[in-house]
């Protein structure tokens, strides 16, 4: 009997196209058993013919399949053998995940990042990508490192349109426009300075896809919501388009929200110097603090950006300009409780702020500049207005109103020439000049009394140079030679110091004159993998201070030298060290008194001091890029002599700051790591990184010298990555931990905590679902813990190509209040602070 | 619809271009990751990973190093000859400043593996010791795969497990049915799905898929075909091996064209004293 059960069965048959009949051969037959399990299988013949053994066919099923035609399966309980099948053709929809060469290459001082290999599918700009890439730092601003280090300049398609306000390009161009990221380590952007003038800083290009090349490509989106608080209508829009062409490039971009982004950080130039004409704000009026969650949290914003960028190749050069507008509007509130505990029972002392603060800022930068073997030509115009209008009003057991109206003006003009000669000489004319003007008002409102700040400070400031430079077998040795002037006066009235009638100095007029000649000899030796550059300024500056002080004239020397080896292309290690004179910050020669709140006020040294510091650094960076692993650190210290300290002195009510003849050291000790790394197993990345701070400082307070020391080290960690097909994750996690120290009293260690979660889920092409959870964990006071957790999701649906809706509720659990209160032995402080409430938003985006 | 059409009447004219002397063109595209130990001339092992492609169609199919297919390339031609001096000379003087090795566009690896459904036969080029490249066909592996009960997700495709003895290893690899290729890395062949992982059970090779998409590229044959000597497979495994071990001594020295066209002389490395001979490559039945 079990011999008869035992007898085999062919299954045999033909495989047909549809329509012409013809035989397939290459189909893949599949035998399966009841419960699916394959138990025999073949492949038709040229002829289309297979045939199969089984011992049984009970329950069977038969799959036949073809590259580029639809799936047939049979029950073989109801089909005659041997059987014709005919295949129809058809799309076989194939789940496709990019085949990709390796994901970072390199390419002798060229590390290559393909996009597609890094982004995930909740990123939109390219900047999001950037995060991901083991090596590339992008902080909170924008700004990039490599390595450890800022970039020296980033292009598009190797040309530079926005200089130092890439944060316009890294967060509008889409990464699916950018093929990919080149990164150019020792990049030295001046083609004159090759082979003489190292460089140790990496640039970065952005390689973009064929499809974004020589057209426009535009991409937009609206959102329209509403928040539960404040209670009200939010909005998210944006549109961006972008042109590469090979003679013409354009970037514009127009953007607004009240979702809590603040985009004036966007057209910040990460490049820009310091502005020699030195002035800064007397005025420190600030919004309350806002809790350490990210802004997005705590901002009730309106914000604007315009911006247009663009760049003509003409002829030997480029001609660019740059024209960019920012609004942000800011509103905060706080409430401060504090009880004391008395015997005659508890005494309240409550303190409600609420400050608004209006910012504009229009800038516009016209750039010329020839970049080419033997010359170097760039003149660049930069002007910028700024308008900043703030109102703070604090109500309760001291209630006052302040308002302060701080525009900005700024003009300046750069022009630099290099030649090159017989390929080792080099001719160097440099001219800037800069203008500079920032009338502040400060009024207040205090009881019944009104006082009025009102300062003006203008500045202009020049420096002419010409330098010389010859290089030979590796040695470069140089001298510039140059002066500079400087003008400024400023002028401070103070009005309504009615209460104080011996005080004199609420009415200032204070002028900074100098005029400097110096010459600065530079010694760069360049063989093979060493490279050491000695720099040694020498100056001699005469200073003239109209009435305030006398006259006087000083000599600077300030050398620094810096050492960099490679030993290969893996390694790299850098060692500087500075050492210097330096005049004292100007601002601070002010005989008066200036009201820089409504309890505070500045009181100016009365005489001319020098400072001095020295500082030493090591930086070390490691990768290796086919394991994609990037490791960097950095090690600091720092010294610093002050012959003056700054001493705080309360008067009433009113605190005055001013400066005491007595000299402060200060020291700083820093250190920094980050190690990053592919993880190829789930196309993610991971990344490691901690740091220490130390500094120590000296103040006089009510005559009494105080030794301060800070101590702060923090760890974070990030990894990301689609470890499935329809499964995405960012996770990251932020610990810091810091003490003040004063004299030998110490406070406890502070820490705090941040976690934050995305998880996305791509259940079908055209759908995803994000999740995201934010949890914060921040000491108050020693053991005392706050916790804090928000929560956000998103679900976007992919029309089409072009065409993405999604809806988000960013805080559905609607947290809508950070308030804590701590206690001390006497008396409880209470803390409130507003967040941003539930918010929907619904969006469209579209691109061409 | 349409798409599909297209695809099939593109297979159909690729089959029909073959005839017309025009090159097959692929329907998919595969990236497989392949770590795997080598010897280094002086029998040493070190670890090496690099990406592999296999572009198939139900016909036919080209299993090969995409890096060192362009390097031949360039080798075919005076011009591409040219061109590649001037690379090699860049990197050279790049390595000889950094001492690098990584800075010089290396091959990776020199294996090619055609597969032909039709005529049922393979053809593999593969160098054979030191400036000899062999070439040798087989009638495509009649692999006797077992089927298991195990599954597994490999970008996002089930497969199922099989496992064969093949030339002196034992293979274990996931296939999934869901793209219907008989095909896979290298040789491995013969399941009803395309392979998508493999590995071999010393531990020293394997196969991963690392991507997958729908392509129309044109399955080119390999680039100076002149070079490859007809052997057979034994032989070209065994030419492979004694260049790797030493065999005592026999290259000590070797002559390499520099990038300005001299000849400089290369000492060789002597065997070490302790040699891997344990580590071998994808067959081991030549011994």
């Amino acid at each position: 009997m079990a011999l008869v059960l035992e007898a085999q069965v062919t299954v045999g048959g033909t495989v047909l196209e549809g329509g012409t009949g013809e035989p397939l051969p290459g189909a893949s037959v599949i035998l399966r058993n009841a419960e699916g399990k394959i138990r025999k299988y073949t492949s038709t013949d040229a002829n289309g013919a297979f045939a199969l053994q089984s011992q049984s066919i009970q329950g069977y099923t038969l799959n036949v399949s073809l590259l580029g035609f639809a799936k047939q399966t049979f029950s073989l309980d109801s089909v005659s053998l041997p059987l014709t099948i005919v295949l129809v053709p058809a799309t076989t929809a194939l789940k496709e995940v990019a085949v990709k060469a390796d994901r970072i290459r390199e390419q002798g001082d060229t590390i290559s990042y393909n996009v597609g290999g890094f982004a995930q599918a909740q990123d939109r700009s390219i900047g999001d990508v950037l995060k991901r890439m083991p090596g590339l730092d992008v902080s909170n601003d924008g700004r990039i490192k490599y390595q450890g280090e800022d970039i020296n300049k980033f292009y598009i398609e190797g040309s530079d349109l926005l200089g130092g306000k890439y944060g316009i390009a890294t967060n509008g161009i889409s990464h699916d426009d950018v093929g990919a990221v080149e990164v150019m380590e020792n990049h030295q952007p001046l083609q004159v300075l090759s082979g003489i003038s190292f460089s140790d800083k990496a640039a970065i290009n952005l390689k973009l896809k064929g499809k974004a090349k020589a057209a426009w490509t535009f991409h937009g989106e609206a959102g329209a919501g509403y928040a539960w608080q404040p209670e009200g209508a939010i909005w998210n829009g944006e549109v961006f388009a972008m042109a590469v062409m090979p003679g013409f490039q354009n970037i514009t971009t127009l953007k607004s929200n009240n979702t809590g982004d603040n985009l004036s950080g966007l057209a910040t130039d990460f490049f820009a110097s310091r502005r020699e004409t030195g002035l800064s704000r007397y005025v420190e009026l600030a919004l309350p603090g806002v809790p350490s969650l990210k802004a997005k949290r705590t901002l009730f914003n309106r914000s604007a950006l315009a911006s247009t960028n663009s760049l003509w190749k003409v002829k030997n050069g480029e001609l660019k300009t740059q024209i960019d507008y920012t609004f942000n509007r800011a509103v905060a509130q706080a409430a401060n409780i504090t009880t004391y505990f008395l015997d005659g029972g508890n005494r309240v002392v409550t303190e409600n702020r609420d400050g608004r603060d209006r910012s504009h800022s229009l800038s516009g930068k016209f750039i010329y500049e020839v970049n080419q073997k033997t010359t170097f030509i760039n003149n660049t115009l930069r002007t910028n207005i700024d308008w900043d209008d703030m109102r703070l009003n604090v109500s309760g057991t001291l209630p006052n109103g302040q308002s302060a109206s701080l525009p900005d003006y700024y003009v300046a003009n750069d022009f630099k020439l290099i030649k090159r000669f017989k390929g080792k000489h080099l001719v160097t004319f440099r001219s800037d000049n800069e203008w500079e003007s920032l009338p502040q008002t400060l009024s207040v409102s205090l009881g019944g009394s009104k006082l009025g700040q009102h300062i003006g400070d203008h500045a202009f400031y020049t420096h002419e140079s010409a330098a010389y430079t010859f290089s030979v077998k590796g040695v470069t040795v140089g001298l510039e030679g140059g002066v500079k002037g400087y003008v400024r006066s400023m002028k401070s009235e103070l009005s309504g110091m009615a209460d104080f009638p011996d005080i004199q100095g609420f009415s200032t007029v204070v002028s900074t004159n100098y005029f400097t000649v110096y010459a600065t000899p530079k010694l760069e030796y360049w063989v093979k993998r060493v490279n050491i550059i000695l720099n040694a300024p020498l100056s001699f500056a005469h200073y003239t201070f109209s009435k305030a002080l006398a006259n006087r004239s000083e000599l600077y020397f300030s050398p620094l030298l810096s050492v960099n080896w490679k030993p290969n292309n893996r390694f790299s290690l850098t060692l500087r060290g500075s050492s210097g004179r330096s005049p004292m910050n100007l601002n601070l020669i002010q005989p008066g008194y200036i009201m820089t709140d409504y309890r505070s006020f500045r009181r100016g040294v009365d005489d001319f001091y020098t400072s001095t510091s020295q500082s030493v650094s090591a930086n070390i960076a490691y990768k290796h890029t086919r394991r994609g692993l990037f490791a960097n650190g950095m090690v600091l210290q720092s010294w610093s002599h002050l012959p003056y300290t700054m001493a705080q002195q309360l008067f009433g009510d009113y605190i005055v700051y001013s400066y005491a003849d007595a000299a402060s050291d200060g020291k700083r000790l820093m250190a920094m790591t980050n190690i990053g790394k592919t993880l190829y197993f789930m196309r993610g990345s991971a990344s490691v990184k901690g740091s220490f701070s130390r500094n120590e400082s000296h103040l006089i307070s009510q005559a009494d010298a105080v030794n301060s020391v800070g101590t702060g080290w923090s760890l974070g960690a990030s990894v990301n990555g689609t470890p499935l097909q329809w499964l995405g994750f960012d996770y990251s996690f932020d610990f810091s931990n810091s003490r003040l120290a004063i004299d030998s009293s110490k406070n406890s260690w502070l820490c705090g905590i941040e976690n934050t979660l995305l998880i996305n889920i791509m259940p079908h092409p055209k759908w995803e679902w994000r999740i995201k959870g934010e949890h914060y964990r921040n000491e108050l006071t020693a053991g005392a813990y706050k916790n804090a957790f928000l929560l956000d999701t998103k679900l976007v649906y992919k029309l089409s190509k072009r065409i993405e809706l999604s809806a988000t509720i960013d805080n559905i659990l609607n947290q809508r209040s950070y308030n804590y209160t701590t206690y001390s032995e006497l008396s409880s402080f209470e803390s409130q602070r507003r967040l941003r409430g539930r918010e929907l938003l619904l969006s469209i985006s579209l691109r061409k | 619809m349409k798409k599909a059409l297209a695809l099939a009447l593109l297979l159909m004219v690729s089959a029909s271009c073959l005839a017309r002397n025009e090159y097959p063109r692929a329907a998919v595209k595969v990236s497989y990751s392949y770590p795997h130990k080598s010897l280094k001339t002086d029998a040493k092992a070190y670890d090496s990973e690099y990406q592999l492609v296999l572009l198939a169609s139900p016909s036919y199919s080209k299993f090969y190093s995409p890096r060192t297919e362009f390097n031949d390339s360039l080798d075919s031609t005076p011009a591409g000859r040219a061109q590649s001096r001037q690379i090699m000379s860049a990197a050279v003087s790049k390595y000889m400043e950094t001492g690098d090795e990584s800075v010089i566009p290396m091959n990776h690896g020199t294996l090619y593996v055609f597969k032909s459904a039709a005529d049922s036969i393979v053809t593999v080029y593969d160098s054979a010791g030191m400036m000899n490249f062999g070439t040798y066909t087989e009638p495509l592996a009649e692999m006797n795969w077992e089927v298991c009960d195990s599954s597994k997700t490999v970008l996002g495709y089930d497969c199922i497990m099989a496992c064969t003895d093949y030339h002196g290893r034992h293979w274990t690899a996931w296939f999934t049915p869901e793209v219907p290729l008989q095909d896979g890395p290298w040789k491995l062949c013969g399941l009803p799905g395309l392979i998508l992982e493999a590995e071999e059970s010393s531990g020293q090779h394997a196969f991963i898929a690392t991507g997958i998409e729908s392509s129309d590229m044109e399955i080119r044959p390999i680039y100076t075909k002149k070079k490859y000597d007809k052997m057979s497979r034994r032989d070209l495994l065994q030419a492979q091996r004694n260049y790797l071990v030493g065999g005592a001594s026999e290259v000590m020295t070797f002559i390499r064209n520099a990038p300005d066209g001299s000849s400089i002389e290369v000492e060789g490395t002597k065997p070490a004293d302790a040699p891997d001979l344990h580590v071998d490559f994808l067959e081991t039945d030549y011994h």
